[in-house]
């Protein structure tokens, strides 16, 4: 089961050189990553209201499978599913 | 590290590709790639044009296709070798031809016949294998990948993709999973849709033009990103950091794949010689033969000229062509088909012998180089000029002689321009339907690249030019400029090659039906190296059959047109007057212009004027010295004593191609190839470098033979001025004998020669109404359509034009051939027998009556109307009773209503023209006709009103436009300075009838108006009734 959030949730992340998040911070709490099962990436609506997201599917150290993304243009990280 | 791309799509991939294959090539060698593949959809429609630019480049060329299976799945093959390469093409024209058009698909079970030298990648996502992983059928996925295996062996590679989209990466480790279970090589593509990154949004906008949907509801359909670009190493290499070697196996795969795309060596087939000879014989032997038909005992210079020509095209290797040609011509020749070949073959005696070309190039002067010489690297084209009605006859004929499987019909790509693009790119980013429509009304460049520039000035569109979505849908636009949209089929190309086809080139159907084309247009035919022959339908040759035919027909004449005078005085007076309306070439308004001035006396002079009053050499500036030297007005002279004898027969003006040759040869020594290709340079934009270097070897050859570099360099510059415009004589030569044959029929037979004219619409510059109107003024009487006496096409009834059916709206050929079939048991004699005799819809007899083909009856239009009304009540099947007289009193119909039906139903009236009809209302204030002005003198002040006959408006006359104006008796030259058109630009563009105040101008018996004010005929109408109102009552003298 998954759960989309309503409003996706800023966090803030940390990457390593090749920009592959290494670990991630929300609601002050650090967690590392310790898997990445998937990266994928979003263009969109370039027309209209531009998307350009780049997407990791990751497990943290708590066992939670969570999709996050980094906003290309503010390159701000949001989380946007929890995957229970 | 390295990587080749073998999953590509051009633009050919149509309406799925955002990049030209040279966009391509040009990014992958940016990327260092040492080959580069190209998988279009189902077709190797872009692989001429690629493998040409990518060995231009440097960059090693592989043929593949995604090819659709079983109507579902894609595959990717690519060829390794020609017979690879053979079986690709045997495997899409499978796929193409045994599906609906538009839907092609090969059934998997079809891919063991023809697999070998082909390498096969188990496609993208939407690949057999792929598909099955994604829905968890494992065992499934196994047992394709067996299959074809089983078919291709070790050629049979997984394919594995990473574009970033969702699911890609587990799918990859699943791919590689099955491929290492089964022990199947893997190897990474990037499915690349576009060169770069910033395409995505082309191919986004292509895909909605394809599904015709927007952007905003196309989510579903477009890709989720803009990661199908091609990618360099580096990058490919980070996506498949987990498996390497499917970076490196595209190498390998890329060296295992050398396709050669020449098929010089079967570009035509063997012509069919009788026992003991050869093509070259055969020709030899023919050409000889027919040379003493043509000329007796041959001269010494027409006996050097054959056996020149003969030593050149055995040389060349180009008997079996001229063989192929001449039986073409043959089979014309002995079904009475009207047919000649075109353009610079006409330059060969031996193509002229053979009946191939009607114009003798020994005592027109023609020179063989411009079309044969033996320095060419391309094969010459004979194109050939059939009539309209007979070409399918024609092709039908080259099907049967070589075989289906060796003919096809060439391509042609319908590509987006500025009007296409606006209509298509503008609805998918979901600009308004209206907005679009006067966008691409209103635009007036043809490129889609200059519409920024076009239609940002003008003012109606300034508000979305401002906006912004503007710069995205003209730099969309100027992007999408030139993409191939559709295939259609080319006008008249057809390729004979000496293999089947389709090892060579995969086939398709046409819209037509049973037809089928081939992949590749013109270019790339040419760049192949086969043969294609044009057979290409015109209509004036349909014309003068057919006038030939009324001719006999009406008066038991017959005339043979190869045997009449062609110096005959009252032809060319005719001509010199400029009434050539309908005449071969010289009837357009820039022509009758000119006539008076050049006044054409002779065959030759009939050439130049075919080849000088075009758009090229009017925009050179080469008409105006012409017509002054033509008229005594200027000196003749030439740029150079040794070019006395070539250029004397047009004045000293440089206007034919062939003369572009022989002063290259005349003045710097050029041999006959060196002049043509230097010609090619000239005439198309070629690099600087290119023109530099000829200009330097054209310099030194004229020093050599003692011509300065200045003098040398002039007439450099004068030839490379000329070329651009210039044309072919031969071609000139050929049309102006036909200008010559119907301008004699016109003169002779003006009767048959309007019925005939009047058959073959549409061609030429005028409508039916205004040939009509032409035909009465050259006392020819013209008959409306009639129910009892016409028939499907108009025809001469007792010296007389009478009209015929399919002039008449919705009378197709199946309601001409029912009533003409009815109407042979016995003539109509009432509207109720015609209705209940045939089987006509209400519309088409409507349309009868309004047409007036049911006047003899001898009841108005609305009783007849009326009384169809009641038959349709009554039914077809009612008794034939004799209804009760339902004399309603009705109005007659007006002479205006009556004209303005016919117009309606059959597009002209035979009885009136408009003007007739008005002439009335708008004749009080000095409203003049066109035959009055002409006794003016210039400068006279004149009023005149007429129906529009055209507009035009040339972009060599600096902004003027010209109408020629119809009433009932002629037509009247307006000229329209800069100023008052845009002041009367929304009337000049719409008014049908006008009243035009000008200044009378007549130069060399040519007469032009001047216009200064114009008025629609409404206006000029209602001025009248204002300033001469009825007059008033008499005031009763009570006293």
């Amino acid at each position: 089961m998954s759960r989309q959030l309503e409003k996706a949730e800023e966090i803030e992340v940390k990457t390593n050189i090749a920009g592959i998040p290494v670990n991630l911070t929300r609601k002050g709490r650090r967690e590392k990553v310790a898997a990445i099962y998937g990266h994928w990436r979003l263009a969109d609506e370039w027309w209209g209201k531009e998307v350009d997201r780049d997407y990791f599917r990751v497990r943290t150290s708590t066992g939670i499978v969570f999709d996050i993304y980094r906003d290309s243009k503010s390159n701000r990280w949001y989380l946007d599913r929890i995957h229970d | 590290m390295s990587y080749v791309e073998l999953h590509c799509h051009s633009n050919f991939s149509l309406l799925d590709g955002a990049s030209h294959p040279e966009e391509l090539v040009a990014r992958a060698r940016e990327l260092g790639m040492p080959a580069l593949a190209l998988t279009d959809h189902d077709g190797l429609y872009g692989a001429v044009r690629f493998y040409k630019e990518a060995k231009k480049t440097g960059i090693k060329p592989i043929i593949g296709a995604e090819l659709t299976i079983d109507q579902k799945y894609h595959l990717t093959l690519l060829a390794m070798d020609n017979h690879g390469y053979s079986n690709l093409c045997r495997l899409i024209t499978r796929a193409q031809l045994h599906h609906r058009k538009g839907e092609p698909s090969l059934e998997k079970a079809d891919l063991a016949a023809h697999s070998s030298g082909l390498i096969c990648l188990s496609g993208c996502r939407k690949g057999e294998i792929a598909s099955l992983l994604s829905e968890n059928k494992e065992k499934q996925a196994e047992a394709v990948a067996q299959q074809l295996r089983e078919v291709f062996g070790d050629s049979f590679f997984i394919e594995l993709q990473n574009n970033l989209c969702p699911g890609d990466n587990h799918l990859c480790h699943r791919l590689v999973g099955l491929a290492r279970r089964v022990g199947i090589r893997y190897i990474a593509t990037n499915d690349v849709h576009y060169a770069v990154k910033e395409r995505h949004r082309l191919h986004d906008v292509l895909v909605c033009i394809k599904n015709g949907v927007t952007l905003d509801k196309s989510g579903h359909l477009r890709h989720p990103n803009a990661e199908f670009y091609l990618k360099p190493a580096t990058e490919m290499g980070e996506l498949f950091t987990d498996y390497p070697e499917a970076i490196t196996n595209s190498l390998h795969i890329a060296d295992q794949c050398n396709v050669d795309l020449d098929f010089t060596s079967y570009r035509f087939p063997d012509f069919p010689v009788p026992d003991g000879e050869t093509s070259d014989s055969y020709l030899a032997k023919l050409s000889w033969e027919k040379a003493k038909e043509r000329y007796g005992e041959p001269s010494q210079r027409v006996t050097e000229q054959i056996s020149y020509e003969l030593d050149l095209i055995k040389k060349l290797g180009l008997s079996g062509y001229f063989l192929i040609v001449w039986d073409i011509m043959d089979y014309a020749r002995r079904n009475g088909i009207p047919a000649q070949g075109r353009g610079s073959a006409a330059n060969s005696i031996v193509a002229y012998i053979l009946g191939i070309t009607r114009v003798d190039p020994v005592r027109h002067n023609l020179f063989v180089g411009r079309f044969i010489n033996e320095e060419m690297s391309s094969i010459p084209d004979i194109d050939i000029d059939v009539s309209t009605n007979h070409r399918e006859q024609l092709i039908q004929y080259v099907y049967q002689k070589y075989g289906e499987e060796h003919v096809a019909m060439v391509c042609t790509y319908v590509t987006f321009q500025a009007r296409n693009a606006i209509r298509e790119v503008g609805k998918a980013l979901g600009m308004p339907a209206g907005v679009l429509d006067q966008m691409a009304k209103a635009v007036g460049s043809y490129s889609a690249r200059d519409i920024d520039e076009d239609l940002g000035k003008l003012e109606q569109f300034r508000s979305y030019v401002t906006a912004m979505p503007w710069q995205h849908f003209v730099s969309l636009c100027r992007e999408i400029a030139d993409f191939p949209r559709h295939l259609s089929i080319h006008v008249g190309g057809m390729i004979i090659s000496s293999c089947p086809l389709t090892h060579i080139v995969p086939l398709e159907r046409a819209t037509m039906p049973g037809r089928v084309v081939c992949q590749w247009d013109k270019d790339g035919v040419e760049d192949a190296g086969l043969v294609k022959v044009d057979i290409l339908g015109l209509r004036m040759l349909s014309l003068i059959q057919e006038a030939v035919e009324l001719i006999s027909e009406s008066r038991a004449v017959n005339i043979d047109l190869e045997k009449i005078p062609l110096d005959d005085e009252k032809v060319y007076d005719m001509i010199c007057r400029a009434d050539t309306m309908g005449v071969f070439q010289v009837e357009s308004r820039a022509q009758m212009q000119t006539l008076p001035r050049t006044r054409p006396r002779s065959i030759e002079d009939l050439t130049v004027e075919v080849a000088i009053i075009r758009p090229g050499p009017l925009q050179g500036n080469m008409v105006h010295p012409y017509i002054r030297r033509r008229q005594a007005k200027e000196k003749v002279a030439y740029p150079h004593p040794k070019l006395k004898p070539i250029l004397e027969e047009t004045l000293g003006v440089i206007l034919f191609q062939e003369q572009v040759l022989r002063c290259a040869i005349a003045i710097a020594g050029f041999t006959p190839g060196e002049a043509d290709s230097l010609r090619r340079a000239m005439s198309r934009k070629r690099s600087k470098q290119a023109m530099e270097d000829l200009r330097q070897r054209f310099v030194d050859g004229a020093r050599r033979s003692g011509t300065t570099e200045a003098t040398a360099l002039r007439i450099f510059n004068t030839l490379k001025g000329f070329a651009e415009y210039g044309f072919c004589k031969s071609h000139a030569a050929g049309f102006a004998l036909l200008a010559y044959q119907s301008a004699w029929l016109k003169y002779y037979y003006p009767t048959e020669f309007y019925a005939a004219l009047l058959n073959n619409q549409p061609m030429g510059f005028y409508t039916p109404e205004v040939i009509v109107g032409d035909a009465k003024r050259h006392g020819v009487e013209v008959l409306p359509v009639d129910i009892n006496h016409s028939r499907g096409r108009c025809r001469v009834e007792n010296g007389k034009l009478r009209l015929g059916f399919r002039y008449v709206k919705e009378m197709g050929e199946a309601s001409i051939a029912e009533l003409e079939k009815v109407r042979a048991e016995t003539a109509f004699a009432l509207l109720a027998d015609f209705y209940r005799r045939t089987n006509l819809s209400r519309e088409v007899i409507q349309n009868l009556i309004l047409a007036g083909a049911m006047d003899c009856f001898g009841k108005p239009k609305r009783q007849l109307l009326w009384e169809l009304g009641i038959l349709e009540n009554t039914g077809r099947e009612g008794l034939m009773l004799s209804y009760p007289d339902y004399q309603v009193p009705l109005p007659g119909m007006t002479e205006m209503e009556e004209l303005s039906a016919e117009y309606k139903v059959q597009g002209l009236s035979a009885r009136l023209h408009p003007m007739q009809v008005i002439r009335k209302e708008i004749s009080r204030d000095g409203v003049m006709r066109s035959s009055e002005i002409m006794s003016l003198f210039p400068g006279t002040r004149i009023r005149t009103a007429g129906y529009v006959v055209c507009r035009q408006a040339p972009m060599t006359a600096k902004g003027h436009v010209f109408l020629t104006l119809e009433d009932e008796e002629g037509l009247t030259n307006i000229i329209l300075k800069p100023h008052v058109y845009q002041k009367y630009r929304y009337l000049v563009r719409t008014a049908p009838l006008m009243v035009v105040e000008g200044v009378l101008q007549k130069r060399d018996g040519i007469v032009n108006i001047v216009a200064e004010r114009l008025a629609t005929l409404k206006q000029e109408r209602e001025r009248q009734q204002a300033l001469y109102p009825p007059s008033a009552p008499e005031a009763k003298n009570f006293c």
